[in-house]
């Protein structure tokens, strides 16, 4: 279905955009078989960008010709057979190098464009994707990773999710959006999907309807990290089920055809939502979907960070889902394999994803579990992590981003490692760490954010050194983390990291989060345990 | 070529510094010379910091309103 592109005559709109009135997006996919029989250097440069459409970017440094490739797993939800393909795939191509993002996803990375055509072709063939994993366009759907089988959803939004992603997969008529648009769909009700930083979030809800309860989601809209920041808020309406597509397809079509398109950094449904107001919002989107109902009873109950460690029963009875820590997120090509076997012989072959970058092996039967976790590989992948290398997220870093400034994804590890070696907590500190402002380690929703930077001292020497942020979350609608003064070195970090968590240990109530001791003691009191610890130290760099 | 986003503290101060370099290290070498030609000589700079680069191209650029480095009050 065509549609007018309302925007097409507006001559201040910026030049992405007007290249992307030229040239959808999605047509790289006809170039590419060309590009790869002849090589990186038949790609002008000036279409590098578009292989974000397909997936793929550059990594750094881009004349190199080494592309990272994003594969979307919709509500994180892996076959044996995708499993596989996409373990020989990292093996064959991606150096080994296999990592799980924080919105479910898969990434590769040191491909060729000679490689790609066969890439696609295999993931194709076990029905995975890469098209609009990057780009403006609608991406990667987050949602339960354990849909279908968590025994407190409210239903099983698989099959809705894979609807929604699947009409938007190819889709020509929603290709061009303003920017980047990340949706998530679920029904669990710790809110798993994290969704108050997605621009679209459908959240689990009930509401009494002809004098019966019932199931649903309430949508929250215009949520979104990078450097600026916001959580998305809650529309008064309430979605049944069957009515997710249409809405939708009626919100992204809001943010194809008013998202505003000049200014490429106020581009994302964040900025159109916060100009709107949820009643507006609600106002234009019922235009399209015609009458809603009201908001009915929300059923989130809290926020669990993304993370299912250990053994759960299923809601199946019998089976059980068991979830693991993948440190950082990184998994070696041949421990993918080993772990697709395992999910095998001992489940049904499914692998799920979670957007804490960590994994969830399901439908175990219940006396099977013990032999599973005998299993060799589970000394690392471990249902039972240290507390700080189990809560700990990073970005990628400057190891293949061309945007980072610091390293982060082995820095992160090490630190994290350390932490737990030194000291035991009796609540979890979930840490993320960041290359640079945009965010893709999520570090604004994190207990401890660790942002880096590149600086240069009286002593003109250039040092890698982090700026530390504290007491992000998302419960309770969400709050991002505050900065603290000053900025410390990179090879200090770790030591900084022990003395303020060894103050929070020696400070707290039992059991006290946190996010609640920040509230309790304040920021100020942090500040001056920081700047005592630098004093301390004498490795603050400021 | 990126354009980079500095913040240089100097007496006190917080200044933004916006440069366009090729890398890092360029760039970290341009904020010396753009502050001495500011100031007319070389500063006396206490630090400098990068918080952010992004591609150069139409369309990309940076706000600078509120300072990332917290000074003491």
């Amino acid at each position: 279905m065509a549609y007018e592109k309302t925007w097409a005559e507006n001559s201040k709109i910026n030049k992405t955009e007007q290249k992307k009135l030229v040239k959808d997006g999605l047509k790289i996919f006809e170039d590419i078989p060309h590009y790869a029989k002849n090589g990186f250097s038949s790609i002008p440069k000036e279409e590098w960008d578009s292989f974000k459409w397909a997936g793929l970017y550059l990594q750094r440094p881009k004349e190199d010709g080494y592309f990272m490739m994003r594969v979307n797993v919709p509500s994180g939800i892996l076959s044996y057979e995708q499993v596989k393909a996409l373990a020989h795939i990292c093996k064959d191509y991606g150096r080994n190098v296999f990592d799980i993002t924080t919105r479910q996803a898969i990434q590769f990375h040191w491909l060729t464009i000679d490689q790609i055509p066969d890439i696609f072709n295999r993931l194709e063939s076990v029905g995975l994707s890469s098209a609009g994993a990057c780009g403006d366009i609608t991406r990667n759907i987050m949602g339960n990773p354990i849909a279908g089988i968590d025994p407190h959803e409210l239903f099983d939004t698989t099959e809705i999710v894979k609807e929604v992603y699947e009409f938007f997969q190819h889709n020509e008529d929603f290709s061009n959006l303003p920017r980047k648009y990340k949706m998530s769909i679920s029904s669990n009700v710790n809110n798993s999907a994290h969704a108050e930083i997605n621009c679209v979030a459908f959240t689990p809800a009930y509401k009494v309807i002809d004098e019966k309860e019932v199931p649903g989601f309430h949508i929250k809209i215009g949520g979104g990290l990078s450097s600026r920041p916001f959580l998305a808020q809650p529309l008064d309406v309430f979605i049944e089920p069957e009515q997710v597509k249409d809405v939708s397809i009626a919100i992204t079509t809001i943010f194809r055809d008013y998202g505003y398109r000049e200014k490429r950094h106020l581009a994302r449904l964040k900025f159109l939502m916060a100009d709107w107001g949820p009643d507006k919002f609600k106002e234009k989107l019922l235009e399209y979907t015609g009458p809603l109902h009201s908001k009915g009873k929300d059923a989130l109950k809290t926020w669990n960070g993304g993370y299912f460690y250990g053994v759960h029963p299923q809601k199946q009875e019998g089976l059980s889902y068991i979830g693991f820590n993948v440190p950082v997120g990184r998994l070696h090509a041949d421990e993918v394999l080993e772990l697709a076997n395992i999910a095998k012989k001992y489940g049904n072959g499914e692998i799920r994803t979670v957007n804490s970058q960590n994994l969830i092996i399901p439908n175990v039967k219940h006396e099977n579990v013990e032999l599973l976790l005998k299993e060799s590989i589970f000394k690392r992948i471990t249902t039972q992590p240290l507390s700080f290398i189990g809560h700990s997220v990073s970005c990628t870093g400057i190891e293949y981003c061309n945007l980072a400034l610091v390293e982060t994804k082995e820095r992160m590890r090490r630190i994290a490692e350390n932490l737990d070696q030194k000291i035991t907590l009796d609540v979890p500190v979930r840490i993320h760490m960041v290359g640079c402002p945009n965010s893709c380690g999520q570090r604004q929703i994190a207990d401890i954010g660790l942002q880096g930077v590149l600086l240069k001292t009286k002593e003109k020497k250039m040092v890698q050194a982090f700026e530390i942020y504290v007491g992000g979350t998302l419960d309770d609608g969400g709050k991002f983390n505050e900065k603290l003064k000053g900025k410390f070195h990179a090879d200090s970090l770790d030591e900084v990291l022990l003395r303020f968590l060894t103050i929070f240990k020696e400070t707290k109530l039992p059991s006290e989060s946190f996010f609640d001791y920040i509230d309790r003691v304040g920021l100020e009191h942090l500040q001056i345990e920081l700047d005592r610890i630098a004093e301390e130290l004498e490795e603050k760099v400021s | 070529m990126y354009l980079y986003r500095f913040e240089v503290i100097l007496k006190s101060e917080v200044i933004p510094v916006v440069i366009a370099a090729s890398t890092d290290e360029q760039a970290f070498q341009l904020v010396d010379i753009e502050l001495e030609k500011y100031f007319l000589k070389q500063p006396e700079v206490d630090e400098i910091s990068l918080y952010e680069k992004k591609r150069i191209r139409t369309g990309n650029g940076f706000v600078l309103y509120e300072r990332e480095t917290i000074l003491n009050p």
